[in-house]
């Protein structure tokens, strides 16, 4: 997903962003399947969307739920203005899978908090604005589900450092970010001291369950498409297949997005979409690496190489981030009573 | 509404003890007849014409239900047939030949009929068009080949040919039912699953609490909830081929693991003859291969989408455009 501030920012003047915020600050009031129909089409077209993706996708929705009517107007605005981005502060380094384990810790002090502590993984955070942190602000780690609260973090506040990692394919998209004496004025606290798990599980509902959850190796797939159709081969069954669960993925996603637009928070399903989704984001680049090179007399495009080399050496990464694969069938397994 | 009344209706006359004596005597009259009354088999029917006008998707529910409860009868091939003129009110169950009619030695033979041993009309391909024929006159000859409630049918070579159909896409609607059917039954496979988990003792404490069986049961959940959503998209664009192949093919593939996964859980108990999660497993394996498997229906989508100039999103969003996106929403 490339980013470009310049995409984002035209995005919002044709009325693309904070679709499903309310006009008064700044949104369309269009409602969540205007925004699926845009993002999908974007997606589909590999447009650089990750400047926004973020805000757009979860911050906007979740400070327009928990959020208090100063905040709202303090930050939707510069959201729905593809003018203000966001980054996600909950994966620490000994808090990844096991999130209730998060250690960076908000004290209370004289018109706010002191924060210290770091989060890592964090996508964008060099190219943000804000991010939305899950911390402790009481209790201790054994505390697990009490105790945690959610705050909006100005990036340019004294005392915030960050360091970009180097991926795998080369690329810095992801950053730790440590956080020593930052001050946190009072009204930066999102919804209610301590409700924090209770708020991050929500927002993972819309992280978990959107058609970024199937398109990550589209491009791959629409790459090969053209290449079969000016030198046909005998991938029909293949190519088949895939449509197959296209179809049905999407089907999925937009009946779990249904449950999202109705107010509801359908947390087992989004999981059931993003490991349905993620396992065929991840098939899809092994696969046509291997159609690609099932007969050596044929050279398929190089453009086409370059990016299904690359998109597999990423696809790992998919069922990664967003909650593994295990502690998604785990919340499945949750919400059908075996646990 | 209509989920409730399917439900109690096969709670009551399709209990697993109707299943077996189905099996062993291909006798369905009295749930066929209730299914009558409560007009779900005339659903497709216009209300002119003494039908309750609806369309395949609102039956959806009733058609889960059927699958859920192992129903010995192609309850949906009988309920598309019934729109057929040729076809005679109280006609009992219409079975769809996947291949067809031949002439043999012995007289004039359909081979591998799915519910062949219960079927009262069979719509049969001779040689170029769809046509019904009674079972009257026919010899019902089960073999191990045709499967549970399947069967061979053999015509005297005297017999008249029936009348012809208007419909000439009795294959694929063969195929969409299969997977309706198949759906429903993996629904009812997750609930058993999950019950025998938590009921089931190992190791001093339930199987359930066991993260390898969670996670087994977790990946169940996610292929069951995908089945039943693309048998949706298949009976909601009925008229569409692709969207049928799309069901076919991805609820077939669920199939096999949901399969496997519900057996894997209960372990020995559930390869016995008494136990009635075979009634279900193995009704997966007979409708995943019937009217072609995996293989056949991801060529034909394959076919389909390089005949076009569409890229993958845009044919997938032309299969989807029969359901109605919640815009509102």
């Amino acid at each position: 997903m490339g980013f470009s501030a310049e995409f984002s920012r035209k995005m919002a003047e044709k009325g693309w962003l904070g679709l499903s915020i309310e006009k008064q600050y700044g949104g369309q009031e269009a409602g969540f399947f205007r925004r699926y129909v845009i993002v999908e089409e974007l997606l589909a077209a590999g447009a650089p969307v990750s400047a926004h993706w973020i805000a757009d996708r979860q911050s906007g929705p979740l400070i327009q739920r928990y959020g208090s009517e100063e905040q709202k107007q303090r930050y939707l605005p510069g959201i729905c203005a593809g003018q203000s981005f966001f980054c996600i502060g909950m994966s620490e380094p000994n808090a990844g899978s096991d999130l209730a384990s998060v250690r960076s810790r908000a004290e209370k002090t004289v018109g706010g908090w002191l924060l210290n502590g770091q989060k890592i993984w964090t996508t964008n955070a060099t190219r943000s604005h804000y991010m939305i942190a899950l911390v402790r602000t009481s209790g201790s780690a054994a505390d697990r589900h009490q105790g945690l609260s959610q705050f909006v973090i100005d990036l340019s506040a004294p005392g915030v450092e960050i360091r970009e990692i180097k991926d795998l394919n080369g690329d810095a998209h992801f950053s730790e970010v440590f956080f020593k004496d930052v001050f946190l004025p009072d009204d930066t606290l999102i919804g209610d001291e301590g409700a924090g798990w209770e708020q991050v599980t929500a927002e993972l509902a819309f992280e978990r369950s959107g058609p970024e959850r199937i398109l990550s190796s589209i491009v791959v797939l629409e790459g090969w498409l053209n290449w079969l159709r000016a030198t046909p081969q005998s991938h029909d069954e293949k190519l088949g297949r895939a449509i197959a669960h296209l179809a049905t993925l999407r089907e999925l996603s937009i009946s779990v997005t249904a449950r999202l637009a109705a107010g509801e928070s359908p947390i087992v399903q989004a999981a059931i979409v993003k490991d349905l989704g993620t396992s065929f984001e991840q098939e899809l680049p092994v696969m046509i690496a291997d159609a690609l090179t099932a007969d050596p007399r044929l050279q398929p495009p190089r453009s086409l190489m370059e990016t299904t080399v690359f998109v597999a050496g990423a696809a790992p990464s998919y069922s990664l981030r967003g909650g593994t694969r295990e502690i998604l069938r785990g919340m499945i397994a949750r919400g059908l009573g075996l646990r | 509404m209509l989920e409730e009344s399917a439900k109690q209706l096969f709670a009551t006359h399709c209990k697993a003890e109707h299943v077996r004596k189905a099996q062993q005597t291909g006798e369905i009259e009295t749930l066929l007849n209730e299914l009558v009354h409560a007009g779900f088999v005339d659903a497709l029917v216009p209300e002119a014409d003494g039908g309750a006008g609806l369309s395949l998707i609102d039956l959806a529910p009733v058609l889960f239900q059927a699958g859920a409860h192992a129903a010995p009868l192609p309850l949906g091939d009988t309920i598309v047939a019934r729109t057929e003129p040729a076809v005679p009110s109280g006609s009992g169950a219409v079975a769809i030949a996947p291949g067809p009619l031949e002439t043999t030695a012995k007289g004039r033979m359909l081979s591998n009929v799915p519910f062949g041993r219960v079927a009262s009309y069979v719509i049969a391909r001779s040689p170029a068009d769809w046509h019904l024929l009674p079972l009257e006159e026919a010899t019902v000859l089960a073999s191990p080949s045709s499967g549970i409630l399947g069967a061979d049918l053999l015509w005297p070579h005297d017999a008249p040919n029936g009348l012809t159909v208007e419909r000439q896409d009795w294959f694929r609607i063969g195929a969409l039912m299969r997977a309706v059917e198949m759906a429903g039954a993996m629904g009812r496979l997750l609930e058993m699953t999950v019950a025998y988990a938590m009921e089931r003792e190992q190791f001093g404490r339930a199987i359930a609490k066991q993260q390898a069986i969670q996670q087994q049961i977790g990946e169940m959940a996610e292929h069951c909830y995908a089945a039943r959503i693309s048998a949706e998209l298949g009976l909601a664009g009925f008229t569409d081929p692709s969207a049928s192949a799309i069901a076919k093919s991805r609820v077939s593939e669920a199939a096999v693991r949901v399969g496997a996964i519900a057996h894997a859980v209960h372990g020995a108990i559930g390869i016995t003859e008494e136990h009635d999660l075979q009634l279900y497993t193995r009704r997966l394996v007979e409708a995943r291969i019937a009217y072609g498997g995996e293989s056949y229906w991801n060529r034909e989508l394959g076919q389909a989408l390089l005949n076009t100039t569409d890229s993958s999103m845009e044919f997938v969003l032309s299969v989807s455009a029969r359901k109605k996106m919640p815009i509102d929403l």
